[in-house]
């Protein structure tokens, strides 16, 4: 009898044994994946690497809201909807608010953000300063962030008479030339990825051309 | 029983105006193949309570966007496939418009919401 419960004990424990280094082998190879899909990853640059204006920490200074109020009635700080839009269609390229950041532009009472988009793009926001008035946006085309985004107010009523543009580029780019509608050229110097250009509205500017370090 | 009937016509009117709220949430207003000749105006052509819209230009064309009568809400695109857009705190009852900025025919995108 006890010749014949041998073999079984040593084929229970060879069982065993196999069962628990398969186990360890197949978590190595689950757990090595993984680490090199992590470094890979690591190693992949991120698309928004050229926008080192999105990983600034200093506060947006943008109250994100989920209510509005129905009527005139002016906030007396920037806002904007915490949530997409409810449209799918308009929510497939629209700035994601907990990307927004604070860029500098250098005209007197406007405030302007960076943000990523919900269409793996990258957005500008603009508020004039004014109470009553909103914040308006750009966002470059689906997937091409290396586009940048621009956004013209052409009526803006603080500033009267004038056409204010305002964008984001990516790092590289040194300059933006626009070109009014006489034909002559501005530049604009680029800072902390964004830029901000106003002239008179009958210039008409045509065209804005970013131009690289 | 009138009771019983009242609470039931009630309910219904909440559910209605409810779902007149919800619906009036958000809509795509100009899109397939939604035309403006070069310089033209588009509008929605009825008043909605209006907190934010957005507009792009289709095939190679500049598009504005803006709440009429509302100043300083046109905002521009300054190059195509570019999407433009506004949001307020404050809700607005007018109506988007879309505006030709190109020296081109073509074909526009709006959303309000």
């Amino acid at each position: 009898m006890l010749g014949h419960r041998a073999p079984i004990l040593t084929r229970r424990r060879f069982a065993l044994v196999f069962g628990m280094v398969a186990t360890a082998g197949i978590l190595s190879f689950i757990l090595l994946s993984n680490s090199a899909g992590s470094a890979a990853k690591a190693n992949t640059p991120s698309p928004y690497a050229a926008y080192p204006a999105l990983n600034s920490t200093e506060p947006s200074g943008i109250a994100l809201i989920a209510q509005h109020v129905r009527g005139p009635g002016g906030p007396t700080e920037p806002t904007f909807p915490a949530e997409l839009p409810p449209e799918p269609e308009a929510a497939a390229n629209f700035p994601i608010a907990s990307s927004i950041r604070r860029v500098t532009v250098g005209v007197p009472g406007v405030s302007a953000w960076i943000a990523k988009s919900t269409a793996s793009g990258v957005c500008v926001l603009v508020w004039d300063g004014l109470a009553k008035d909103g914040i308006g946006f750009a966002c470059s085309p689906a997937g091409r962030i290396d586009h940048g985004a621009t956004l013209e107010l052409p009526e803006d009523p603080s500033l009267p008479g004038k056409v204010l543009r305002v964008g984001v580029v990516p790092s590289g780019t040194a300059a933006v030339t626009t070109t009014l509608a006489d034909g002559s050229t501005e530049s604009t110097p680029v800072t902390g990825n964004a830029w901000a250009h106003v002239t008179d509205a009958n210039q008409g500017p045509v065209s804005t051309t970013a131009v690289g370090d | 029983m009138r009771k019983i009937r009242t609470l039931l016509v009630l309910a219904a009117l909440i559910c209605f105006s409810a779902f007149g709220v919800a619906s009036a949430q958000a809509e795509e207003w100009a899109g397939n193949g939604y035309h403006l000749e070069p310089g033209q105006n588009g509008f929605l052509n009825r008043k909605v309570w209006i907190y934010a819209y957005d507009g792009e230009g289709l095939g190679g064309v500049l598009v504005c966007t803006g709440i009429r009568g509302l100043e300083g809400s046109e905002i521009c695109s300054t190059s195509t496939e570019e999407i433009v857009g506004k949001t307020y705190l404050a809700e607005y009852y007018s109506e988007p418009y879309l505006h030709n900025h190109s020296t081109k025919g073509g074909d526009f995108r709006g959303w309000w919401y």
